[in-house]
């Protein structure tokens, strides 16, 4: 369905010393430089998968999704969807891909949303019948219909997102990009675009790749995810596996009368209050839980995994410490 | 076509949606005519024929008049949007889609000039019925007729240079300053502000080679008679030659540029 293979893409920019000295130099020349911002990533993505991007700013998913999507000619390497090249930009490739960005809106702002989606059905030749259908689906289960009929410039930032996904999904596409679909959503618009799309997507058999900030997109949508830094792939997996592959560790937190423990085969995080909290070895948890309790006066203790963001940073990091920087 | 004509409705319903602004951008035309009013005013009371560059002051008069409505009308606002578009990114939107960006652009910018077209024309037709009653000569409306189809062309003509301009984007990335220069400058050279005969000889004869007299000057001459049978034709000829040349450097200036795009981000 998708096979990518060592896709590079580097720009070309003039780098801007400090001052107005420096912004004096860069108008009349400056420096140019090269950054790479995708480096030889390759990977395959399967029929119906929905996969995570997932990286720190500037790590290059946006990149990866634009030269995907046919947006950006790549430096180097291949892409193939669907059987085509997507940056050939052809027609046929286009009417079976989508692509939502969660920053800009394809909707016309001044003009009611109907219209816009009535402009996609004429773009993607959908017919009528076909896009009455599919429009009245896509609307109530967003719970958008009573919208169809309001100014875009009207909507709040949630049923402008719902609207989003309606338009892109009337043609039926066979791959969804979505660059940051939940970006400044309050929660419960979150969880409802989250929803509406693992819904759609086990109904439709739909691809999907999708990138996010927010982990618990990624945790409630992806069963795969791709983790990006600095334009490498530093892990490809289920995202649960990230943290049972990085770090094997558990964290125990207890409170205990006894103001100060001391150490011992586990690590102290942190302890203030009464709460202490401890890292230990994941094989050893067993054994160590029941060691404190029977040492210590304890009123409370509960045994986490080790929080994603912070495998996800020892990963970052790892990505960092390869590419030979600090 | 089907997409294209729910763009042109779409463009057409965007300008209702502001109203008070497509009317006050109708009034603010009046402010430079009332300066020209008076310049022209006192270079004429200077001249003892009455004549200045061929022109009586009542002809220079509809002439401003025509000009400044004609200019209106071909204005390429568009040509910002779709700099903005290369520059934050927006293109993409219809890179993804299967849909040709120029014709949509085109069609979208047509819409957006139907008001102002039936605005502009019923004031137009106004000022030269009564044009005629000041000058004391019929009213000659075979080149009110004549004037309409050339108008058509001027707009295409414009869009071309804009489109192929507003494609500087790409490697400029921010292209609202050539554009507002060349806009500005085209204004002048297209005879927007005041006919091109006031400028001398090898100056005239450059502009008429250049496309930007066909969108103003040449219709204008058209109903305010300067322009002749040969002349039209000749005309005509040269606005469907430079519509070609503009969209062919366009159509060259995008390829090019498409390929060097890249959206903002990463």
């Amino acid at each position: 369905m998708i096979r990518v293979t060592e896709l590079e893409k580097s720009f070309v920019f003039k780098k801007k010393e400090l001052g107005l000295r420096g912004s004096l130099k860069n108008f009349f020349g400056g420096t140019p430089e090269t950054k790479t911002a995708v480096n030889k990533i390759s990977f395959e993505i399967g029929t119906g998968e929905i996969v995570g991007f997932l990286g720190p700013n500037g790590a290059g998913k946006t990149t990866t999704l634009k030269m995907l999507s046919g947006i950006m000619f790549p430096t180097a390497g291949t892409a193939e969807i669907l059987g085509f090249t997507p940056w050939d930009g052809k027609n046929e490739f286009k009417r079976q891909i989508s692509i939502v960005l969660g920053q800009k809106n394809q909707l016309w702002w001044d003009l009611p949303a109907n219209e816009s989606l009535y402009l996609n059905k004429c773009i993607y030749n959908i017919d009528s019948a076909q896009y009455e259908k599919t429009l009245g689906e896509l609307t109530e289960t967003l719970d958008i219909k009573h919208l169809l009929g309001v100014q875009v410039r009207n909507l709040s930032l949630g049923e402008r997102m719902k609207m989003e996904l309606a338009a892109a999904l009337l043609h039926k596409p066979k791959v969804l990009f979505l660059d940051e679909p939940t970006i400044g959503l309050d929660i419960f618009a979150q969880k409802n675009i989250r929803e509406f799309l693992k819904y759609y997507n086990q109904q439709e058999k739909i691809t999907m790749m999708l990138t996010s900030h927010y982990l618990e997109d990624i945790e409630a949508l992806c069963g795969r995810t791709i983790v990006i830094n600095r334009g490498t792939i530093v892990y490809d997996g289920a995202i649960d596996a990230v943290n049972a592959g990085l770090a094997n560790r558990k964290i125990i937190k207890i409170q205990t009368l006894d103001a100060v423990l001391p150490s011992d085969s586990w690590v102290i995080r942190s302890a203030s209050g009464g709460t202490t909290v401890l890292e230990v070895d994941k094989k050893e948890t067993n054994q160590i839980v029941s060691r404190l309790l029977n040492t210590y006066d304890i009123k409370d203790l509960s045994v986490e995994d080790v929080p994603l963001e912070e495998s996800l940073e020892t990963l970052y990091a790892a990505g960092k410490a390869e590419d030979g920087s600090v | 076509m089907e997409a294209y004509k729910q763009v042109y409705k779409l463009g057409l319903m965007k300008t209702f949606q502001y109203r008070a602004d497509f009317y006050f951008g109708l009034i603010s035309l009046f402010f430079p005519l009332f300066i020209q009013v008076f310049l022209w005013k006192g270079l004429y009371s200077s001249a003892a024929s009455g004549i200045l560059y061929g022109y009586t002051f009542p002809q220079m008069m509809m002439y401003a008049c025509f000009a400044c409505l004609l200019a209106k009308i071909l204005s390429p606002d568009f040509a910002y949007e779709v700099n903005e578009d290369i520059k934050n990114g927006g293109l993409a939107k219809y890179v993804v889609r299967p849909v040709n960006y120029r014709l949509y652009r085109f069609f979208e910018f047509l819409g957006e000039k139907t008001s102002l077209v039936i605005c502009s024309l019923l004031l137009l037709l106004c000022i030269y019925a009564a044009g005629g009653y000041v000058l004391s000569r019929s009213v000659n409306m075979l080149r009110f007729v004549v004037f309409l189809p050339v108008m058509c062309l001027s707009l295409m003509l414009n869009f071309s240079i804009y489109y192929a301009v507003s494609g500087l984007g790409f490697w400029m990335r921010e292209s609202s300053g050539i554009l507002f220069i060349i806009s500005f400058v085209g204004n002048i050279i297209s005879g927007g502000i005041f006919p091109l005969d006031i400028f001398p000889e090898p100056l005239r004869v450059l502009f008429g080679i250049l496309p930007f007299s066909y969108t103003t000057y040449f219709p204008v001459s058209i109903l305010c008679g300067t322009a002749h049978k040969t002349g039209i034709i000749a005309g005509v000829l040269l606005q469907v030659f430079w519509i070609g040349v503009c969209s062919g450097a366009g159509r060259l200036v995008w390829k090019a540029g498409m390929k060097n795009y890249s959206a903002v981000g990463g």
